[in-house]
């Protein structure tokens, strides 16, 4: 045991001694499949773009820790916001991660960390607190203006975290996670025995949101953070408020079919509530942190950063397919193939997923420049 | 900013060492029974002695008397001896914020409060609004309620804190699966921690929680943004002027979980024992030293919050306090955590 130290430290020590790595000749990384925020090794945060074996295929300081990628449509800007209550917005190359513009956002707004863009691409949709309202809004910018901020909606609810466009007709959903928070405050909750999580969709020409989806009263304190879309599918994963010991379920299937009026209250489709095995469901802590869906839209996958691990449900029944184990691991976003993933953790590591009804299997990749991959992450376009 | 960068400098230095196996069990048990649960028994005595006491007043027609006014204190005060664990049965029923509904931003007490008095007749208080169930309730009644008048909302008030109070005490304590045992028996099936590190990591965050409110809630919000625009009326329980000793209530409950109960300053329990049993004397030294300054600046604040952070002169104190606990809040999180075995994920933070 000893000696087994002392060989450990010899080696930490003879590590040491050499160059900086930087010293070293960079393997000549290729073209981006991942463009995620992160934790740089070599301190402070960035946004990077990782390739396919894992290596940096480029590297860009951010002034603070950043949240959301989102890439544009029809082109290859990538917006990254910063984590709330952060105030920084860009838009960059998705190739090299070169600013390309700046978000000048208002003294009174602070971001809650996402972003999505309208389906033609022209317009930017960032989600952000009004804190000195108590209300939640979507920052709306023209990018074809040099990313002017040309308005904003109300968010239809409190916190708005995520926001996502739909596939099929090009509405947006929103998750407001009903939690009150305040600068002033930081991230101290304000509101919990009262919060109101909702789901809201903002009608394709942008106009307003509408609440589509309240839970049952008894699971009003199940936040919901996060949205993953596919065709007319949309994904909401949740982070539940309770008491720890109670099992409640993580992730609502909905969608975007079905939604109906009358006279002022919106019906949305009855959701489907995802299960785990209940070994997982309490490793969870109640906590998704990402959720995503594959290029087919026929596997689910959800990022679990308090229980360690990923999990994947068949889209069709809800039915579990497998989990794939991974310390602080939280980003998923959609592969390259049916039943594809990218996922992250907070151990610097990217995973490539196969998952499907014969079960889950996992690639990883370590990237060298990464002190630890953030919350979420894109395929690059 | 001195005793901040003196801490950093003194904690950078410090050696890094593995933890024993045998620290875990035994650190849960010192954090568990020599601190959690002698305080849920403080806070349920003291609750009984506040609802006796209103019963009382109330008997003899007043509310607010001497008397009343001084239970209250100690049943607030005991409140915050134990509002440093949230975990378990703290967290069912929304009781936490039913003994507490604070900071309350849009008013909902005083609009609750009106809404029991315009129905009239005892209220069913554990079933009334969250606000109007708790402290700062019970507070605007006896310091600027209608006395004897309020006596039919202050008595199920005070009745309904002492039942959370000893129903949070017997479902740590008694029956099948005491909450107690979900932490020092993790996974015997008692509950929903599988390891001593999961158990260690629920009562740690409490503690943390505890140094973010005060810094955050108790502190930073009267002080306000910038030096000149203090808002002396978001301190905490500025009607009945307890706002500062709740603080030091805080410290004091934060510092004893710290030593998981111990009477004795030569006495080492808790997260001082695991420490030094780790071999981190520096950094247990460190701490002991950072729990004496922090709790002897706040002493030297000598009047209410509401008041202090209206009067120049106790601005630097206040600032100091700031800084300190901030340090206190860095070295449990930085230091103490990862030393003990754990550490929270980069991604596993709320909300994101």
């Amino acid at each position: 045991m000893g000696d087994a130290l002392l060989s450990r430290r010899g080696i930490l020590a003879a590590l040491a001694s050499l160059p900086a790595l930087g010293a070293f000749p960079a393997v000549a990384a290729a073209r981006p499949v991942v463009v995620t925020t992160a934790k740089l090794a070599a301190g402070g945060f960035g946004i990077v773009g990782i390739d396919a074996d894992g290596q940096a295929s480029f590297v860009e300081p951010l002034p603070d820790r950043g949240h959301g990628v989102v890439p544009r449509p029809g082109g290859d800007d990538v917006a990254v916001v910063a984590r709330r209550p952060g105030r920084f917005g860009y838009v960059v190359a998705g190739d090299t991660g070169a600013v390309r513009a700046e978000l000048d956002l208002p003294d009174t707004r602070h971001y809650y960390g996402h972003a999505a863009y309208s389906a033609d691409g022209r317009l930017l949709y960032t989600t952000e607190n009004a804190f000195d309202e108590d209300r939640g809004v979507l920052g709306v910018w023209d990018a074809a203006a040099g990313y002017a901020r040309v308005g904003e909606i109300d968010s239809a609810g409190i916190g708005p975290h995520e926001v996502r466009r739909a596939a099929d007709d090009g509405s947006l959903w929103v998750a407001n996670g009903g939690i009150l928070t305040h600068p002033d405050s930081g991230r101290i909750k304000l509101n919990l025995p009262t919060m109101q999580p909702t789901l809201a969709r903002v009608a394709p020409d942008g106009t307003a949101a509408e609440r589509v989806l309240v839970l049952p009263e008894e699971l009003h304190k199940l936040s919901m953070r996060h949205v993953a879309t596919h065709r007319e599918s949309v994904a909401v994963a949740m982070q539940y408020e309770g008491p720890e010991g109670d099992i409640v379920p993580l992730i609502a299937l909905t969608s975007t079919q079905g939604t109906t009026t009358q006279g002022t209250a919106t019906q949305g489709t009855a959701p489907r509530l995802l299960d785990l095995p209940e070994v997982l469901a309490l490793r969870s802590r109640q906590y998704t942190g990402d959720v995503a869906f594959d290029p087919s839209g026929s596997v689910v996958g959800a990022g679990l950063p308090r229980g360690g691990f990923f999990a994947f449900w068949a889209a069709e029944d809800g039915r579990f397919l497998g989990s794939v184990e991974a310390p602080d691991g939280c980003a998923i976003a959609k592969g390259r193939e049916a039943g594809g993933f990218v996922i992250s953790t907070g151990i610097a590591r990217i995973g490539h997923v196969s998952a499907g009804p014969n079960g889950v299997a996992v690639r990883w990749t370590r990237a060298p420049e990464v002190a630890a991959f953030d919350n979420h992450l894109m395929a690059a376009p | 900013m001195r005793f901040l960068a003196v801490l950093f400098t003194v904690f950078w230095l410090l050696p890094a060492q593995g933890v024993r196996a045998d620290v875990p069990k035994e650190l849960v048990e010192d954090l568990v029974d020599g601190n959690v649960i002698p305080a849920y028994r403080a806070f349920e005595a003291k609750t009984g002695a506040l609802a006796d006491a209103v019963t009382t007043a109330c008997a003899g027609g007043a509310l607010a008397t001497d008397a009343v006014k001084a239970a209250f204190a100690e049943a607030w005060l005991a409140w915050a001896g134990a509002r440093h664990v949230v975990k378990g049965p703290v967290t069912f029923f929304d009781r936490q914020f039913r003994i507490q509904f604070w900071p309350d931003s849009r008013n909902r007490i005083e609009r609750a409060l009106i809404d029991l008095r315009s129905v009239g007749g005892t209220p069913d208080i554990a079933s009334a609004a969250v606000g109007v169930q708790g402290f700062p309730a019970l507070e605007r009644l006896i310091y600027e309620g209608k006395g004897v008048d309020d006596c039919f909302i202050a008595r199920p008030i005070a009745a309904n804190l002492h039942t959370m109070a000893g129903e949070i005490l017997t479902e740590w304590t008694e029956g099948d699966s005491p909450f107690r045992k979900a932490l020092v028996a993790p996974g015997s099936g008692a509950g929903v921690y599988f390891t001593y590190s999961e158990s260690l990591t629920a009562l740690m965050t409490g503690a943390t929680a505890s140094l973010e409110g005060i810094l955050r809630l108790r502190l930073k919000r009267p002080l306000g943004e910038e030096s000149g625009h203090a808002r002396p009326n978001r301190a905490e329980a500025w009607r009945s002027e307890l706002s500062m000793d709740l603080v030091r209530a805080d410290l004091a409950a934060v510092a004893d979980f710290y030593h998981g109960g111990a009477e004795a300053p030569e006495e080492s329990r808790g997260l001082d024992a695991a420490l030094r049993r780790s071999g981190e004397t520096e950094l247990a030294d460190l701490m002991t030293k950072a729990f004496r300054i922090t709790r002897e600046t706040a002493d030297k604040v000598d009047r209410p919050l509401s008041a202090a952070v209206v009067d120049p002169a106790m601005q630097p104190v206040l600032d100091e306090l700031v800084t300190q606990v901030s340090a206190l809040k860095a070295l449990i999180v930085q230091k103490v955590g990862p030393a003990i075995g754990i550490a929270g994920g980069f991604n596993a933070m709320d909300g994101d």
